[in-house]
């Protein structure tokens, strides 16, 4: 029978989907069994996902300011580089 | 790569201004979270700047074999690292190695001493909501130890693979996971303490 602390120390391998497969039903069977490492599942994997929706969130929250400013870059580069203006036939 | 994307890199090729700008619109906030998470705000624009005048030059050297998105991360990741190797090391942050294995959590029979704080809200969206929360993860990502940080935002912000991340961090398998672990064991004490007391 594993103890809190065990579980808790496995609690990366087990949302990231890396614990075998003993392994994955001794945790499931003290899981069923203890409600405080349940809670603390349950925040553990909460955590780890909302760590990968900041990504998405940012992704939709790009400034224009910034756009520009790397587009003005860009343009400055392409006049002291070799490619020729009007490469994008615009 | 898809239809629009395969489009998207031979607009690139052919220095389009208007596949540029496209580009630049849809990847660039994802690349500033990255540059964020490993460098800093302060220091985040100035990376992904340099990234997308290095993509004008070397668009050629993409390969496909990856999703484009997939390597522009790739390259702001390791733009972010080397900026934080670069670093003299008056002004470097190496974080503060503290115990992340919770030990004081559990007695001697490996039980909880205290049950775990309730937090308010235990959605990863409700989380994401909270903007104290994440203002508060912000200052604790740049306070980790440099190792840390870099595994946790490639894998968890980034969702790279093991093998990925090994590769660009120079790491054994063994070794990511161990630094991944503690990463989040960090941010979960420090969200414990922010549910508990209201404070970063």
């Amino acid at each position: 029978m594993l103890t809190c602390q065990e579980v808790t120390a496995k609690a990366s391998l087990m949302v990231d989907g890396e614990l075998g497969f003993r392994e994955r039903i001794a945790v499931r069977i003290h899981l069923m069994m203890c409600v405080n490492c349940r809670r603390f599942a349950r925040q553990f994997q909460a955590l780890v996902s909302s760590m990968a929706s900041r990504n998405r969130l940012a992704a939709e929250t790009i400034v224009p300011e910034f756009v520009d400013g790397v587009m003005q870059s860009i343009y400055r580069a392409r006049e002291s580089s070799s490619i020729p203006p009007g490469r994008d036939g615009e | 790569m898809n239809k629009n994307e395969t489009s998207l890199v031979e607009g690139l090729r052919s220095g389009r201004t208007k596949a540029f700008h496209l580009a630049v619109t849809r990847y660039s906030a994802s690349m500033l979270a990255t540059a964020r998470a490993i460098a800093g705000h302060a220091n985040a624009d100035d990376i992904v700047q340099d990234v997308w005048l290095t993509v004008f030059e070397r668009i050629d050297s993409f390969e496909g074999r990856s999703s484009l998105k997939t390597w522009l991360q790739r390259i702001v990741a390791n733009r972010a690292i080397s900026y934080l190797r670069s670093r003299p090391p008056e002004v470097s942050r190496p974080g503060v190695e503290e115990d992340q294995s919770a030990s004081d959590w559990f007695d001697a029979s490996g039980s909880w001493i205290l049950p775990p704080p309730v937090w308010h809200e235990d959605s990863p969206y409700a989380l994401l909501a909270a903007e104290d929360l994440q203002d508060c993860i912000d200052k604790h990502l740049l306070d980790m130890p440099d190792s840390q940080r870099n595994v946790l935002v490639l894998r968890d912000i980034q969702q790279m693979n093991f093998a990925e991340i090994c590769n660009e961090l120079s790491l054994s398998a063994s070794n990511a996971r161990v630094l991944l672990h503690r990463g989040r064991m960090r941010l979960m004490k420090m969200v414990n303490h922010f549910e508990e007391t209201g404070s970063c």
